[in-house]
C-alpha cells in the first residue's frame, strides 16, 4: 500500500505539470493574446526581431521553457497592456515555483470584469492549491473557472476533468474518478489526442491499482503503452515503463519486470540526453539571439547615424537657403544703392563742372576787373562797377541754386507753405533783373492782378521765378520780349513765362529737367548754360506743390508754366 | 501820424548800417543791439511795433531766443534774417510760426514788403496791406496807412474825421490828411464808438469836437476845421453836444 502509494504520486505529478510537449492551456491562453500570432499563424514558434514583437517573444520562450528570456523579453514589452504583462510575469513566478506569490496575486485578481482573465484566474488558483493539496480549495476554484460563462475550449474542459478526477482518486471516490476518465478518453478519441488518451490510460491504470484492481491496472497501463509507441514524449513514455515495472514487481513476473525497468532507465537516460541536448540548443539559441540583438543594435545605430547625419545634412541646407535668400535680398539692396549711387556720383560730378565752370570763371573775372581798375586807375569806374554788379548777381543767384540743391537733396530745406501776394513777388525780383533787361533792351511786362494770392513757399518760389526769369533773360536776344502773364486755370493760377528767345531744340525739351543728359546751350552771348537752374526749378516746384511745363512758342521762343494753387483778395 | 518804430537786433555793424540806411527815411529805428543782454536793455526804452531779428548772433540762435522773449514779454511782429532757410536755423524757433524771415543780402524792395507782410500776418490780413495802393490795416488801437512805399501808423484816437471820397476816404488828423482805399461805411464798421457819422460825407472823432454851433447846425474841431452836421444828424448832435458841455 505504502509502495503504491508512492508509485501513484509519481504518476499524479505526471499529469498535472509535466505536459511538455505540448501547450496547456495557460500557454495557450497567452499565444491567444498575441497579435502577431493572429495575424501569422504560420510564425507561430519563432522568435522575431525587434520591440514591437516583445510580447510574441515572450510566449514564444516561456513554450520553449527558456524563461529567463522569457522575463527579459516581458520587461522590453512596451506594447501591451499592463494587466497582461502582469498575469504572464506571476505565471512565470508560478511555473519556477514561487507559487505563494503567484497565488497571492492571482487571488488579488478575483473579482476582475475581464471574463477572460477570470477564467484564468480561477483556472490558475485551482492548480495553484491542487499544487499545495489542498483539494477542496482547488475543487471550488476549478467549479467557479468553469461557471464563467465563456465557451470552454477543449484544452480547458480537459485539464479540469483531469484535475477534478485526480482529486477523486485521492479522495478514494474512485468510481466518480472512473467517469470522468472514460469521458476524457471519448473526448480525446474524438480529437485524435493520443497523448492526451496515453495520460488518461496510465491514470485509469493507476486509480485501478490504488484499488489493488491489478488486472485491470495492467490493462490499461499496456494499453497506454501501447499507445504510447509512437509518441516522442519520453518522459511520459518513461513513467509508464516505470508503472509497468512496478505492476510486474508487484504480480511477481520478474522476467517483464526487468525488461521494463530497463525500458524505464533508457528512457530516461534519453530523456537527460534530451534535456542536455535541449539545453545546448537553448544556449545556442541564446548566443544566436545575442548575436541577432547585436546586429539589430548595430543597424539601430546605423540608422540612428543615418537619421543625424541627414538632419544635419539638411539642417546645413537650410542655414545655406537661408543665408543664400539674405545675400540675394542684400545683392539687390546693394544694386539698388549702386544705382542711387551712380546717379548721386552724376549728379555730384555735374556740380563739380558747375563750380569749376560757372562758379570759378566769373570769381577769375571779377579778379581780372578788379586788378583793371587799379592799373586804369578808375577811369572807367562806372563801366566796371556795372560789370562787377552784372558778374556777383549771376554768382549770387548760382550759389543760392546750389545751396537750396544740397538743402533739398540732404532734406535739411526748410518748407513754410502760406498766401502770399503773387503779383508784389514778381516784381522784386524783375528790380533785381531790372538793369540786365535794360541793357538788352528787352520789352518787359508783367500782366498779373495785382490781387491774386498764391498757396506756397514764398522763398522757393522766388528761387524758382529768378531762374525763370534769368533763363529767359539769357535766351533772348536784343530788343526781344518777355512777358510774365497768369490765368485761373480750374482750380490753380498758370503763370506764363513766355519770351522771344532762341528757344530750345525738341530733344532737349524731353530730358530738360534731368541733370544727368548734358544739355547745355549756349545763350545770346555765346556763354554755355549748366541746366541747374531749371532741374533746381523742377524740384523746387514740386516741393511747393505746384507744376511746371516748358514748351515751345509756335512764336519762336519758349513757354514756360507754373501753376500754384490761388486765390483772389480784391 | 507816426512813422512805425523798428527795433533791431543784428550782430553785424555794417549790416545794421544797411537796414539804417533802407528804413530811416520812411521809418523810425527805436533802437539797435548786438547781443542778446544788450537787446533787453534797449527794447524797453522805447517800445517798438515791429523787430528785425538776425538768427545767428555770435555763433548761436540769439536771435530765436530774443523772440522768444519778446513774444513772453510784449508780443509784436518779429521778421528774421538769415543766411539760409535750412530747418537748423530754424530748429529752436517753436513760437514763432509761422515765420516772417528774409534772406540776406537784403534789399529795399524785399525788405519794405516782408514788414507789410509780418503785420498782414499778424492780423491774419495776408494782401490786405501788399496788393493794394492806398490801403490800411487796422492792429489794436493803431491804423496802419500805406504811403507810397512806406508804412505810417495813426493812432484811432488821434483821427479828428474821416471824409468819404468815392470809394475813397480821406483821413484827416490835426495837420494831415491821407488818402485810404476804403469805403466810408465798412471805415466806420471797424472804428471804436467815439466816431460818429454826423453827415453823408463824415464820420467824427467825437472827442475832437471843440464847439457846437446849434444855430448853424456846424461844428467846429479842435484844429479849428468846422464841418457841416446833415439834417437828419441834428438831434444826435445836440445830445452829445449835451454830453460834452
Amino acid at each position: 500500500m505504502k509502495i503504491s502509494k508512492f508509485y501513484f504520486l509519481s504518476c499524479a505529478i505526471l499529469f498535472s505539470v509535466s505536459v511538455f510537449t505540448q501547450n496547456t492551456y495557460s500557454e495557450t491562453w497567452f499565444v491567444n493574446c498575441c497579435e502577431y500570432c493572429k495575424e501569422n499563424p504560420n510564425d507561430q514558434g519563432k522568435i522575431q526581431t525587434g520591440n514591437e514583437y516583445a510580447w510574441h517573444n515572450a510566449h514564444v520562450s516561456l513554450l520553449k521553457r527558456n524563461y529567463k528570456r522569457a522575463k527579459k523579453y516581458i520587461l522590453e514589452d512596451r506594447e501591451t497592456n499592463d494587466s497582461l504583462k502582469q498575469l504572464f510575469e506571476n505565471h512565470l513566478l508560478y511555473t519556477l515555483g514561487v507559487e505563494e506569490e503567484a497565488k497571492r496575486y492571482l487571488l488579488s485578481l478575483r473579482n476582475t470584469s475581464n471574463l477572460n482573465i477570470k477564467q484564468f484566474v480561477f483556472k490558475n488558483l485551482g492548480t495553484c492549491y491542487l499544487r499545495k493539496q489542498e483539494y477542496d480549495s482547488a475543487n471550488f476554484y476549478f467549479e467557479e473557472a468553469l461557471k464563467v460563462p465563456l465557451q470552454h475550449s477543449y484544452q480547458f474542459k480537459t485539464e479540469i476533468a483531469e484535475n477534478q478526477a485526480y482529486i477523486l482518486v485521492f479522495k478514494k471516490q474512485y468510481a466518480q474518478a472512473n467517469e470522468i476518465y472514460q469521458e476524457i478518453v471519448k473526448t480525446s478519441k474524438k480529437k485524435l489526442d493520443t497523448h492526451q488518451i496515453v495520460k488518461t490510460y496510465s491514470n485509469i491504470g493507476n486509480s485501478y491499482f490504488e484499488q489493488y484492481k491489478d488486472e485491470l491496472a495492467k490493462t490499461y497501463f499496456d494499453s497506454a503503452y501501447v499507445f504510447s509507441k509512437p509518441l516522442k514524449d519520453l518522459e511520459l513514455k518513461s513513467t509508464i515503463a516505470y508503472n509497468l515495472y512496478l505492476l510486474a514487481e508487484v504480480s511477481k513476473t520478474h522476467e517483464s519486470a526487468i525488461q521494463y525497468f530497463k525500458e524505464y532507465t533508457m528512457l530516461n537516460d534519453s530523456l537527460q540526453k534530451q534535456n542536455m541536448l535541449w539545453q545546448v540548443a537553448q544556449e545556442k539559441e541564446a548566443f544566436n539571439i545575442a548575436q541577432k540583438q547585436a546586429e539589430l543594435d548595430l543597424k539601430t545605430a546605423q540608422r540612428n547615424l543615418f537619421m543625424v547625419i541627414s538632419v544635419g545634412i539638411l539642417l546645413v541646407l537650410l542655414i545655406g537657403f537661408i543665408f543664400y535668400r539674405k545675400l540675394i535680398k542684400q545683392n539687390k539692396k546693394i544694386k539698388k544703392l549702386n544705382h542711387e549711387l551712380n546717379e548721386t556720383n552724376t549728379v555730384k560730378n555735374q556740380l563739380f563742372t558747375i563750380i569749376a565752370h560757372d562758379l570759378r570763371s566769373p570769381v577769375a573775372r571779377l579778379k581780372q576787373l578788379f586788378q583793371l581798375r587799379t592799373i586804369k586807375q578808375d577811369a572807367d569806374g562806372v563801366l566796371s562797377d556795372k560789370k562787377v554788379s552784372k558778374i556777383v548777381d549771376s554768382l549770387s543767384l548760382l550759389l543760392d541754386n546750389l545751396l537750396s540743391w544740397s538743402l533739398s537733396q540732404s532734406d535739411l530745406l526748410m518748407v513754410q507753405k502760406e498766401w502770399f501776394p503773387l503779383w508784389q513777388i514778381i516784381h522784386q525780383i524783375e528790380l533785381q533783373y531790372q538793369s540786365l533787361i535794360d541793357e538788352k533792351s528787352i520789352q518787359f511786362s508783367v500782366d498779373i492782378q495785382k490781387t491774386i494770392l498764391v498757396y506756397g513757399d514764398m522763398e522757393i518760389f522766388k528761387i524758382v521765378i529768378r531762374n525763370c526769369l534769368d533763363n529767359a533773360i539769357k535766351f533772348t536776344p536784343k530788343n526781344g520780349k518777355i512777358v510774365i502773364s497768369g490765368t485761373v486755370n480750374n482750380e490753380s493760377f498758370a503763370v506764363y513765362i513766355t519770351d522771344s528767345g532762341i528757344g530750345i531744340p525738341e530733344k532737349v525739351l524731353k530730358t530738360i529737367f534731368d541733370i544727368k543728359n548734358n544739355k547745355s546751350q549756349e545763350d545770346t552771348t555765346g556763354r554755355k548754360s549748366s541746366g541747374l537752374g531749371l532741374m533746381l526749378t523742377k524740384s523746387m516746384i514740386q516741393l511747393n506743390g505746384g507744376s511746371i511745363q516748358i514748351k515751345s512758342n509756335p512764336k519762336g521762343g519758349t513757354i514756360v508754366n507754373i501753376s500754384l494753387p490761388y486765390k483772389n483778395v480784391a | 501820424m507816426e512813422k512805425i518804430n523798428i527795433f533791431i537786433l543784428e550782430d553785424d555793424l555794417d549790416e545794421i548800417e544797411i537796414l539804417k540806411i533802407i528804413l530811416s527815411e520812411e521809418y523810425a529805428i527805436t533802437g539797435f543791439a548786438t547781443n542778446y543782454e544788450d537787446g533787453v536793455k534797449v527794447f524797453h526804452k522805447k517800445l517798438p511795433d515791429i523787430a528785425i531779428l538776425d538768427i545767428f548772433m555770435n555763433g548761436k540762435r540769439e536771435g530765436i531766443r530774443f523772440a522768444e522773449y519778446i513774444q513772453e514779454t510784449y508780443p509784436i511782429p518779429i521778421l528774421f534774417l538769415t543766411n539760409s532757410k535750412d530747418k537748423l536755423s530754424f530748429s529752436e524757433a517753436k513760437k514763432q510760426n509761422p515765420y516772417n524771415y528774409l534772406l540776406k543780402p537784403v534789399n529795399p524792395q524785399s525788405l519794405k514788403f516782408a514788414i507789410e507782410l509780418a503785420f498782414e500776418k499778424q492780423t491774419n490780413q495776408v494782401g490786405q496791406l501788399s496788393t493794394r495802393e492806398e490801403a490800411t490795416l487796422q492792429l489794436d488801437n493803431k491804423l496802419l496807412i500805406k504811403k507810397g512805399n512806406a508804412l505810417v501808423k495813426v493812432v484811432i484816437n488821434d483821427i479828428f474825421y474821416i471824409e468819404s471820397e468815392d470809394k475813397y476816404c480821406f483821413v484827416h488828423t490835426e495837420n494831415a490828411r491821407f488818402l485810404v482805399q476804403k469805403s466810408l461805411k465798412s471805415f466806420a464798421e471797424t472804428l471804436p464808438n467815439n466816431f460818429v457819422s454826423l453827415h453823408r460825407k463824415y464820420v467824427v472823432n467825437i472827442n475832437q469836437i471843440q464847439s457846437v454851433l446849434p444855430s448853424d447846425y456846424t461844428f467846429t474841431l479842435k484844429n479849428n476845421v468846422t464841418l457841416p452836421v446833415s439834417q437828419r444828424h441834428r438831434k444826435q448832435l445836440l445830445e452829445i453836444f449835451t454830453i460834452i458841455k
